[in-house]
């Protein structure tokens, strides 16, 4: 090695593997200290690159909101969550259906679990489910992405994000919501409702969504969509069948 | 909770794991002696990591698109310039203090460390003065050109013209735009040197299959003047 070099070849052999191979390379050494290391690592890196898109995508909406007005910030928020390459509401769909078919609720709740799990859920108190007999309530306090935003006051002070000030079925009926936040009705409750008709929301969003850091945001996942409560419907502009 | 549990899915010790990241429940295994618990906990981060990445890597070309068709193509370098300034200023006084704590090594390590998180493949070199990470794929701009967003169907959009927002080069993916701005003018701009240098032949994945590398100098005196020029910028004198 040079003596100009800074790392040797085994540092810079690891610098091409992420936190959790470097981990799963320990314990097949059998180095379960290392392997906690790496473990911690991820635990400490996990949010940078979360973050950073978290913040990137906030920012676009919020200029498209003040160059081309609320309404087109709302268009441009069902044309790019839901339609087109960039949409996941329609993959999600699909998947649910698949998951459910093979391996039902059970199946479903697990993955959205492990997609909750990579959305920097865990700063305290963080993210807690529960069951019923009727639902599964997953409480988020907070949410990785909208209630981090809220809760670190980026819709006020130097970020100063926008908010939809208009109430409609886009919003759930409510005033001021987060304009990261807007995609929620939108994407998990009136779009697959939409397409797939009623009963095929992800989720309902029983809190709405926060309004004030420390907020929580919780969700209701009905075990048989028929029961989910007519307002749930109303708010969304839509009507749940007789 | 209920008492009843006859129509339950999970147990009452499943929920509690759904509140866990992948991390924390392995190293809860490894603290309880469980390696193969541990071990099924890492794969399954590794397995889903990927999740919401990729649907914010989406979201966002989409969204730059959107605004480069409505906006057209001069105003559109600006706008995408203040748009990354939120995510890359902080970086210049998280460079400096690693710098003055603990040199050019944690420097490094914390590139990396961020790099682990952006779910692409590379390989780090180091030669005396430079280290030379090579992505192939990056986790963005590299996958979507791989995955071909910027043709057919997706049609997510390129730069039609060449100017020193897009390292002077054509054709660059609004996408790949942001690594001009962030990883070299906007810092120059704030401190004399890019974050990195972008290669100056190929600083952005024209095809599938194209890598993206970036050059760190251990010295900024030793970064050629070319790196600057390719940004329309100058070396700072009596560097």
């Amino acid at each position: 090695m040079s003596g100009k070099r800074i790392f040797t070849k085994e540092e810079l052999a690891e610098f091409s593997k992420d936190c959790m191979d470097l981990a799963l390379e320990a314990l097949e050494k059998g180095d379960v200290e290392k392997a906690k290391k790496w473990c911690r690592k991820q635990k400490e890196t996990k949010d940078c690159i979360h973050d950073l898109y978290l913040h990137w995508i906030t920012g676009l909406l919020s200029t498209i909101y003040d160059r081309w007005g609320e309404d087109s910030a709302v268009s441009v928020l069902k044309e790019t969550s839901c339609l087109g390459p960039s949409g996941w509401s329609a993959p999600f769909l699909k998947e649910r259906d698949r998951l459910i078919k093979e391996k039902g609720m059970r199946g479903w709740i697990e993955y959205i679990m492990d997609v909750w799990r990579q959305h920097t859920m865990h700063t305290p108190p963080g993210m807690t489910m529960e069951e019923d007999d009727e639902k599964f309530i997953l409480t988020m306090n907070p949410c990785g992405s909208g209630g981090r935003l809220v809760n670190m006051g980026a819709y006020d002070g130097p970020f100063a994000y926008r908010k939809l000030k208009k109430a409609g079925p886009h919003t759930w009926g409510e005033e001021n919501v987060p304009i990261y936040c807007a995609h929620c009705p939108i994407v998990h409750e009136a779009y697959p409702v939409t397409v797939a008709g009623p009963g095929a929301q992800f989720w309902i969003h029983a809190s709405p969504f926060p309004k004030k850091p420390g907020d929580p945001c919780v969700y209701y996942i009905y075990k048989d969509p028929t029961k989910i409560p007519a307002k749930y419907y109303d708010r969304i502009g839509k009507k749940k069948p007789e | 909770m209920a008492k009843d549990k006859g129509s339950r899915t999970f147990t009452d010790a499943q929920l509690e794991e759904m509140g866990k990241n992948f991390n924390r429940l392995a190293l809860e295994a490894l603290d309880r002696g469980d390696i193969e618990q541990a071990r099924h906990w890492i794969r399954r981060n590794e397995e889903t990591k990927e999740y919401i990445h990729d649907m914010y890597v989406a979201w966002v070309p989409r969204l730059l698109s959107i605004i480069h068709e409505r906006l057209g193509e001069d105003p559109f370098p600006g706008i995408l310039k203040e748009s990354v300034r939120s995510f890359i200023e902080p970086l210049y006084a998280c460079k400096r203090n690693l710098l003055e704590q603990g040199g050019m090594k944690a420097w490094m390590e914390f590139v990396v460390d961020v790099w682990r998180q952006h779910c692409g493949a590379w390989t780090v070199e180091e030669d005396d003065e430079k280290f030379i990470m090579t992505q192939k794929p990056c986790g963005s701009g590299g996958q979507m050109v791989d995955r071909r967003v910027y043709d057919g169907i997706p049609g997510e959009r390129r730069y039609a013209k060449a100017g020193f927002h897009t390292f002077s080069k054509n054709d660059m993916p609004l996408y790949c735009g942001h690594c001009a701005w962030g990883h070299m003018v906007l810092p120059i701009q704030a401190t004399g040197e890019p974050l990195w240098c972008h290669d100056h032949e190929m600083p952005f994945p024209v095809k599938p299959g194209d890598p993206c590398t970036h050059y760190i100098y251990k010295n900024a005196k030793d970064i050629p003047e070319k790196y600057f020029d390719m940004v329309g910028m100058k070396k700072p004198q009596g560097e």
